[in-house]
C-alpha cells in the first residue's frame, strides 16, 4: 500500500463524527453507569452512592423476573432475526430482477419503516382487536376465534410478526444496496462458467453479500434485543408477562415509581451487558466464517 | 438478467403482490378511519367510510399546531440528515481502510454503543450547561449524534466493497486525502448514502419523545409532537389521530418515493462501475 | 430527467427557505430574551412587573380544551406571566417529569400521590400549607396530599370505580342494581346464562385489572379492620398485618369469582377500546373509572347507561367504605424561580368559577363543595360517592421500594394460580423486597 496522506488526515476525517458520537452517546452512557450505582430518584440534590447494591438486588430479588425476561428476549430475537433476514434476501433478489413494477414493489415493501414505531403499534392493535378487528373476522369465516394479543401463547408470535413486518423492508433495502454493489461483470463471467439461476445465487450472490449479511444479522439481533416501544404499545409486556422482553422490563421499572431511577439504570446496564455478550459471540463466529471464505 | 432467468416471472409477481398487500392494507385502513366521524368509527371501525369526511384532517391540523411544527420538522430533518451523511461517510472511509491506529478498538466501541442504554438525565445536563437545550442547533446536533454510530457502521460495510486498488491508483495520481474521499469515495457510496439518508430522515421525522425532552418551547417542536397530543391514556381520539398520522406520514412517503428513484438513477447511470 | 431536477430544486428551495425563516425568528426570540434580561436587571422594575415564563407540565392530554381556555384567560389577567404549558401522554410522562425536574426546567408539575411518597421526593416540592386558596377544597381530599402537617399538593378531582351497565340488557333480563355481593354474583350468573358477556375489561395494560381489586379491597379489608395497614404501612412492614390474612384472601377469591365473567379476550384488549365496545352493546357491564364516562357518552350508545358501585360484601356497613383516589395533583417545584407566579396559577385554578369550568370541561368528579356536574348520570354518581367514606387505594399507602406482584392477579384471572397461593406468593415477594424498602 502506498502511503501518501499525512498521518493526521484520517483523524481529521473521523473527528466530527467522533465528537458527536462521544458527546451524545458515550458520555450519557457513562452517566447512566454512574447513576446505576446510586439511589438517584429524580432529586439531584439528594442521592447517594450505594455501590453495586442495585445490581445485587436485581440478581437476587428480581432474578426470576430477569431470567424470564432474558429468555423471552432471546426467543423474540432469534425468530425475528431468522425470518427477517431470509425474507429480506429473497425479497431483495426478487425486486432486483428486471420485472415490471419493481420500483413500486420496493417502495411498498419498505413503507412500514416510514411509519414509525408508535404508529405501527397503533395500527396493529386495531387489526388484532378480537371484537371488530379484521383478523378475527377472517377467523370467524372458518368458524373459529381467538383473543389474539390477549392469548398468552399467541402474543409472542404476533409481536414477532409485527416486528418482522416492520423491519423486513429495512433488511431488504440494505441487501438491495449490497446486490447493486455487485458488478454485473462477475455474473457475466459466472454465466460463462455455467453459474446460472440458483447456482449463481448460491455461489456468486451469497458470498459477495457476506459483509452485508453480517451487518444485517447484527443489526437485527441488536434491534430485536433492544426493542421495547413496539411491545409497549402492542401488549405492554403481557398477557402473563409472555412478551416481557428485557427492554420492556427495564422500561417498566423506569415507569414504575416504586423502583428508583438508579435501579432502572442498573437494569439498563444489565440489559446492555446481555446484548454485548450475544453480539460478541455472534461476531466472533461470523469473523471466523469470513476468514474461512476469503 | 441471466442469474435468475429460470425463475418464472408470474410466480415472482404473485409473491411480491402478496407481500405488498400485507404491507399496504393496514395503512389503507388508517386512511379509512381518518375519513370517518368518531361515532361511525366507534360503531363500525372497519366498514368503508360512508362519505368523505375531511373534518378530522382540519381538526388534527388545527389542534396539533401543525403549521409551525411542519417547518420545524423540515429544518431538523434536513439539517441532521446532511450533517449525518457528510460526517458519517467521511469517517467511514478511514475506519474501513484501517488508516488510523486503533481502528479495531473504535469499531468495537461503535459496535458496543449500538445498544447502549440512553442516558437521558446526563444528556439533559450537558444540553443545559452548554445552552444547547431548547435550541435548533442543539436538537440538530443531538439527533445527528445519537445514532451516528449506526450510520458509520452501515457505511463502513459498504466502503469495504470498494476495491482498494482504487485507493492506490488515486495515491499514484497524487490525489489529496479529503479530495479523494469527497470526489471519488462519496460518489461511489451514493446508493449507500441515500439509504443512510433515508433512514436518518425517517428516524428524525418520527421521533416522538426526544423533542419533548430537549425542546421545552412548543414553538420549536416538530410535527410528531402535535400528533402526540391525540394519544391519551383515557381516550385516544382515533379518527383525529388517524388523520394526524396521515398528515405526518404523507411528506415522508413522498420524500421516500423521491429518494427511491434517486437510488435507481444513481445505479443506472453507472456510478458504481466508476 | 427534467422532472427529477425540478422536484429536487423545489425541495431544496423549500428546505432552505424554511431554514432561513427559522433563523430569523430565532434571532428575534433572542432579542426578546435579551430585553427581558435587561428589564430584570433594571432596579426600577417592580417584582410583579417582571416578565415571567411559567412552565407547567401535565400528562392529561385529554384536558387540552380546558387548559387552552384557562391558560389564555390567566395570561390575560396576568400580563407579565407567559405560560409554557406542556402535556405528553402518560407513557412518556415519567421521562419528561424526571428530566425537567432534574434540569430544574419546570415550575408546576402534575403528579399523583406517588409523586410525594418518599422523603427525597417530598423535598422537591414547595410546602403549600397556609395558602388561602386551599380552603376551597374538601378536607379529605387535601388530607391525602398532606404529610406530617405539610401540604404538598393541590388536588384536581377524585376518581372512583363503578360498574357501568346497559339498562336495556338489565331490563330485558329483569335485573336490578345489586346492593350486596350475593345479589351481584346472582346477577352475573343470569347475564352469562342469557349468553351475554357480563363484564367487559380492557386488561392489556395490567392496571385496569388491578382496578377491580381496588373496588373490592376497601370494604372487605378496611371495612373489617380500619387500621389494617397502619400509618405509612407500619403494620404491614412489621408483619402484624399480612396479605395471607383472611380479609385479603377474601379479596383475591372474590376477584377470581368476578374474573370468570370477563369477556374472552379481557387480557388482550387495550384499555382505551373498552368504552367504545361497551357502547356498542358488546357486554352488559364494564367496570371502569368514573373518568371513562365521557368516552362512553362520546360513543353514543343506543341504550341508556346506568352505573352503580360494586358491593364487595353482604354487610351494608362495610360497603360504606368506598374507594376514591385523587385523580391528579399540582405540585410547585421547590427550586422554581417563579414560585410567586406559580402560586397565582394555583390560586386561579382554585377559584370556584374556574374550577366549575374545569369540572364541566373535563367531566371529572369535584373535590370542592358546591360544584355540580352537567351530566345527569355523573351527578347521580357524585351523590352516591359523597355518601361513602372515601379511602385511597392501598397501593398508595405501601412503603416505597416494596414489591407487590400485581401480575399475580392476571394469573388468578387465567386460573393459573389459586387465590390462597397467590396471597402466599404476594406476601413472600413483599417480604423479600425488604432490602429495597426506604
Amino acid at each position: 500500500m502506498v502511503k501518501t496522506y499525512r498521518s493526521w488526515a484520517p483523524w481529521m476525517a473521523i473527528l466530527p463524527a467522533l465528537i458527536l458520537f462521544f458527546v451524545f452517546k458515550i458520555y450519557p452512557s457513562i452517566g447512566t453507569l454512574y447513576f446505576s450505582m446510586t439511589d438517584f430518584n429524580g432529586n439531584i440534590d439528594h442521592f447517594s452512592w450505594i455501590g453495586l447494591k442495585n445490581y445485587k438486588n436485581a440478581l437476587t430479588i428480581n432474578l426470576d423476573e430477569l431470567m424470564n425476561a432474558i429468555g423471552i428476549s432471546f426467543t423474540f430475537s432469534f425468530f425475528t432475526t431468522v425470518i427477517q433476514n431470509v425474507l429480506g434476501v429473497v425479497l431483495a433478489v426478487l425486486v432486483n430482477l428486471k420485472i415490471r413494477g419493481k420500483n413500486a414493489y420496493r417502495s411498498i415493501l419498505f413503507m412500514p419503516n416510514v411509519l414509525g414505531v408508535v404508529i405501527i403499534g397503533l395500527v396493529w392493535t386495531l387489526i388484532f382487536d378480537p371484537y371488530s378487528g379484521p383478523m378475527n373476522q377472517i377467523l370467524g369465516l372458518f368458524g373459529t376465534s381467538s383473543s389474539m394479543l390477549g392469548d398468552s401463547r399467541l402474543a409472542l408470535p404476533l409481536v414477532i410478526f409485527v416486528q418482522v413486518w416492520t423491519s423486513v423492508g429495512y433488511a431488504m433495502v440494505l441487501y438491495l444496496a449490497g446486490l447493486q454493489g455487485i458488478s454485473q461483470d462477475i455474473y457475466e463471467a459466472g454465466n460463462v462458467d455455467g453459474a446460472v439461476g440458483w447456482k449463481s445465487f448460491r455461489y456468486i450472490t451469497l458470498p459477495l453479500l457476506q459483509p452485508i449479511i453480517g451487518i444485517n444479522i447484527l443489526l437485527s439481533i441488536i434491534g430485536s434485543l433492544r426493542v421495547f416501544d413496539l411491545i409497549m404499545i402492542l401488549t405492554n409486556g403481557g398477557p402473563e408477562n409472555s412478551t416481557m422482553t428485557l427492554g420492556m422490563f427495564v422500561f417498566k421499572t423506569i415507569f414504575d415509581s416504586n423502583g428508583t431511577q438508579g435501579y432502572a439504570s442498573a437494569l439498563g446496564i444489565i440489559h446492555f451487558l446481555v446484548i454485548a455478550i450475544v453480539v460478541v459471540i455472534v461476531q466472533t463466529y461470523m469473523r471466523r466464517r469470513e476468514e474461512k471464505l476469503s | 438478467m441471466n442469474q435468475t432467468a429460470k425463475l418464472p416471472y408470474a410466480l415472482v409477481h404473485v409473491i411480491l403482490i402478496v407481500f405488498s398487500l400485507l404491507m399496504l392494507l393496514p395503512i389503507l385502513m388508517i386512511l379509512n378511519i381518518a375519513l370517518k366521524t368518531n361515532t361511525e368509527f366507534l360503531n363500525s371501525p372497519l366498514a368503508i367510510a360512508r362519505s368523505l369526511n375531511f373534518d378530522n384532517f382540519a381538526e388534527a391540523w388545527k389542534q396539533g399546531d401543525m403549521i409551525i411544527n411542519f417547518k420545524n420538522s423540515l429544518i431538523y430533518t434536513a439539517c441532521s440528515t446532511v450533517l449525518t451523511c457528510v460526517a458519517a461517510s467521511v469517517a467511514a472511509y478511514p475506519i474501513s481502510r484501517k488508516h488510523i491506529r486503533g481502528t479495531g478498538f473504535l469499531l468495537g466501541l461503535i459496535g458496543i454503543t449500538l445498544f447502549l442504554p440512553d442516558g437521558i438525565v446526563p444528556l439533559l445536563f450537558f444540553m443545559k450547561y452548554t445552552s444547547l437545550l431548547n435550541t435548533y442547533v442543539g436538537y440538530i446536533l443531538l439527533s445527528s449524534g445519537i445514532n451516528m454510530a449506526l450510520m458509520v457502521f452501515i457505511l463502513v460495510g459498504f466502503v469495504k466493497n470498494i476495491p482498494a486498488e482504487l485507493d492506490e491508483a488515486a495515491a499514484l495520481d497524487g490525489c489529496g486525502y479529503f479530495r479523494y474521499i469527497l470526489t471519488i469515495i462519496m460518489p461511489l457510496l451514493k446508493p449507500a448514502i441515500t439509504t443512510v439518508a433515508m433512514l436518518k430522515i425517517i428516524n428524525v421525522w418520527n421521533d416522538f419523545i426526544n423533542p419533548y425532552l430537549y425542546l421545552t418551547d412548543k414553538e420549536k417542536r416538530p410535527l410528531t409532537s402535535g400528533l402526540y397530543l391525540f394519544v391519551g391514556e383515557f381516550s385516544t381520539d382515533w379518527t383525529i389521530l388517524a388523520a394526524g398520522i396521515i398528515i405526518v406520514v404523507t411528506p415522508l412517503v413522498l420524500v421516500y418515493l423521491f429518494l427511491q428513484k434517486y437510488i435507481i438513477s444513481g445505479v443506472s447511470s453507472g456510478a458504481l462501475k466508476g | 430527467m427534467k422532472r427529477k431536477k425540478l422536484a429536487f430544486l423545489v425541495l431544496t428551495a423549500a428546505i432552505s427557505s424554511a431554514v432561513l425563516s427559522a433563523c430569523g425568528s430565532n434571532s428575534a426570540n433572542n432579542e426578546n430574551q435579551a430585553n427581558n434580561a435587561n428589564n430584570a436587571a433594571a432596579p426600577a422594575t417592580k417584582d410583579s412587573d417582571k416578565q415571567v415564563e411559567l412552565r407547567i407540565i401535565n400528562w392529561r392530554v385529554e384536558d387540552k380544551a380546558f387548559f387552552d381556555q384557562f391558560n389564555a384567560k390567566f395570561e390575560q389577567d396576568n400580563p407579565n406571566i407567559k405560560i409554557n404549558y406542556d402535556a405528553t401522554p402518560t407513557k412518556s410522562y415519567q421521562q419528561l417529569k424526571n428530566s425537567r425536574i432534574a434540569a430544574n426546567e419546570v415550575d408546576i408539575v402534575a403528579g399523583d400521590y406517588k409523586t410525594m411518597n418518599s422523603a427525597d421526593q417530598r423535598e422537591l416540592w414547595m410546602d403549600l400549607t397556609g395558602q388561602s386558596f386551599l380552603n376551597n377544597f374538601m378536607e379529605d381530599a387535601l388530607q391525602n396530599l398532606n404529610y406530617d402537617g405539610k401540604q404538598y399538593g393541590l388536588p384536581w378531582n377524585k376518581v372512583s370505580l363503578v360498574a357501568y351497565y346497559n339498562k336495556k340488557i338489565f331490563s330485558d333480563l329483569g335485573l336490578q342494581e345489586p346492593k350486596t355481593w350475593t345479589e351481584f354474583t346472582a346477577l352475573l350468573d343470569k347475564i352469562k346464562t342469557a349468553g351475554i358477556d357480563p363484564i367487559l375489561v380492557g386488561g392489556k395494560d395490567g392496571w385496569p385489572i388491578q382496578q377491580i381489586i381496588h373496588t373490592l379491597e376497601p370494604s372487605i379489608v378496611r371495612g373489617a379492620k380500619p387500621d389494617f395497614y397502619g400509618k405509612d404501612n407500619a403494620n404491614v412492614m412489621a408483619l402484624t398485618s399480612k396479605f395471607t390474612d383472611p380479609e385479603w384472601v377474601e379479596v383475591l377469591t372474590k376477584f377470581q369469582t368476578i374474573s370468570k365473567y370477563f369477556q374472552k379476550n379481557s387480557l388482550g384488549m387495550a384499555y382505551g377500546q373498552a368504552p367504545g365496545l361497551f357502547a356498542q352493546g358488546k357486554a352488559a357491564m364494564t367496570i371502569d373509572g368514573t373518568f371513562s364516562l365521557t368516552q362512553i357518552n362520546d360513543a353514543k350508545p343506543n341504550f341508556e347507561v346506568g352505573a352503580f358501585i360494586v358491593p364487595a360484601t353482604d354487610d351494608e356497613a362495610k360497603n360504606k367504605i368506598g374507594y376514591a383516589k385523587i385523580g391528579g395533583v399540582w405540585f410547585i417545584a421547590d427550586k422554581s424561580p417563579n414560585k410567586e407566579a406559580a402560586l397565582k396559577y394555583l390560586e386561579a385554578f382554585s377559584q370556584k368559577e374556574n374550577y366549575q369550568l374545569y369540572v364541566d370541561t373535563v367531566n371529572q368528579f369535584p373535590v370542592m363543595e358546591g360544584i355540580t356536574m352537567k351530566d345527569p348520570l355523573a351527578q347521580k354518581l357524585n351523590d352516591q360517592l359523597s355518601t361513602k367514606n372515601a379511602v385511597d387505594q392501598f397501593t398508595n399507602i405501601q412503603n416505597p421500594g416494596s414489591t407487590y406482584q400485581l401480575d399475580l392477579l392476571i394469573k388468578i384471572a387465567t386460573g393459573d394460580i389459586e387465590p390462597e397461593d397467590a396471597a402466599k406468593q404476594w406476601q413472600k415477594d413483599y417480604e423479600e423486597s425488604k432490602p429495597n424498602w426506604k
